[in-house]
């Protein structure tokens, strides 16, 4: 065990364990030593005074190039999102898609950094974010988004995904942009399945596994476009 | 595979209680802030649990564990993000909160006091960091502005 850790934070009380008081000793990043009155010193010491100390927040579904775009829209979409059952959601979707026609960088990067900015203040240091992959946002959302991946490297963790909000078959082209999504680097694909005409639509985005490994060893390339990449649906 | 839940942003939405009873790692996510779908949101995990916790009516402190699971441990499961864990060996991505309990970091959902992607204070080297406890507080806050004020001016 070192007698000096980069960070060391005394009087933690950890979840599952509320009568005792301990020492995290951090180094490199990792937790090397969880004990009472650890006898180290710190490059930077913490005190917690008895308060709880746990993993980080994480938030696996946040829609992070949409953010603070209420101000430029109607109370027309919220009425029909809500709405009895969420019937009329693909209504809201289309008035959203109204905004993606206002759709500058600017402005999204001012949000989407105060958005992230925030989540450091409330200790979320993981998100998936998602981006709108349509005719009209075309790959912009997820260029964005990609900025902000590396902007924030290190303090928050972004998982850039490409979402096909308008529906991946139905609308046309979507395919080739979804693909070149997945290229420039995004580290995941989500569709939104009963926005497809068909059940066939749907299940054409899924490829079996078998395939996908006989493909990559013909083709020469990974399973999907890299190994980073995963499926949401 | 995991489900995530955003019962906040719309009355259509996963039975979290069903599919955890199951066995099935559950989530919650913000979903959104402030956009067409849902007014409020600030990337506060901590919120989004307590307004599931309303939603979906887990209440019994067994269930405010469950929800605190939600936006920590079964949340890093869902994104495939590997040892999220205050367990010797993991990487030590940890938050400091204003409470002393699950229960009381719901009830106010505050801020935590720190939050720590340790790699942020690395990558700033040179920066005074005031290590004592009394004005540690402030020092991280005023890091994290300072931070703050240094993206927005230098887009």
């Amino acid at each position: 065990m070192p007698n000096l850790f980069d960070i060391l934070i005394r009087r933690a009380r950890l979840r599952g364990n509320p009568e005792s008081l301990v020492d995290i000793g951090i180094v490199g990043g990792q937790i090397l030593s969880l004990e009472e009155n650890l006898a180290a010193d710190a490059g930077m010491l913490i005190d917690a005074q008895g308060n709880m100390v746990t993993g980080s927040f994480v938030n696996p579904h946040l829609h992070l190039r949409k953010v603070y775009t209420r101000e430029m829209m109607d109370d027309e979409a919220l009425t029909d999102y809500h709405a009895e059952g969420m019937g009329k959601a693909m209504t809201t979707i289309e008035l959203a898609g109204r905004i993606k026609e206002k759709y500058d960088e600017a402005w999204i990067m001012r949000n989407v950094r105060k958005a992230v900015a925030q989540a450091a203040i409330y200790g979320n240091t993981h998100i998936r974010a998602l981006a709108d992959v349509d005719g009209k946002a075309r790959l912009e959302g997820v260029k964005a988004l990609i900025r902000a991946r590396e902007e924030f490297k290190g303090i928050v963790e972004i998982q850039v995904c490409a979402f096909a909000q308008d529906g991946w078959v139905r609308e046309l082209g979507v395919d080739k942009l979804m693909r070149q999504a997945m290229e420039i680097g995004s580290d995941v694909v989500a569709g939104i399945p009963w926005i497809e005409y068909t059940e066939a639509d749907v299940r054409s985005r899924i490829t079996p596994a078998p395939w996908l490994c006989i493909r990559s060893l013909i083709f020469r390339r990974s399973p999907l476009c890299s190994s980073r990449q995963r499926w949401q649906l | 595979m995991a489900v995530v839940s955003d019962p906040h942003t719309g009355p259509l939405h996963a039975r979290v209680k069903e599919l955890w009873a199951e066995g099935v790692t559950v989530c919650l996510g913000q979903d959104d802030v402030s956009d067409a779908c849902y007014p409020f949101g600030r990337n506060n995990m901590l919120e989004v649990a307590f307004l599931a916790a309303h939603l979906l009516w887990m209440t019994t402190n067994r269930e405010l564990e469950t929800l605190y699971d939600m936006i920590t441990l079964n949340a890093a499961q869902a994104m495939n993000v590997k040892d999220h864990q205050l367990i010797v060996g993991a990487s030590a991505n940890l938050v400091v909160l204003n409470a002393p309990n699950v229960l009381e970091a719901l009830r106010e959902h505050t801020a935590p006091l720190m939050s720590s992607p340790v790699e942020f204070w690395l990558i700033a080297p040179g920066w005074s960091l005031s290590p004592k406890p009394e004005n540690g507080n402030s020092s991280w806050r005023w890091l994290i502005c300072f931070w703050i004020v240094k993206v927005f001016m230098d887009p």
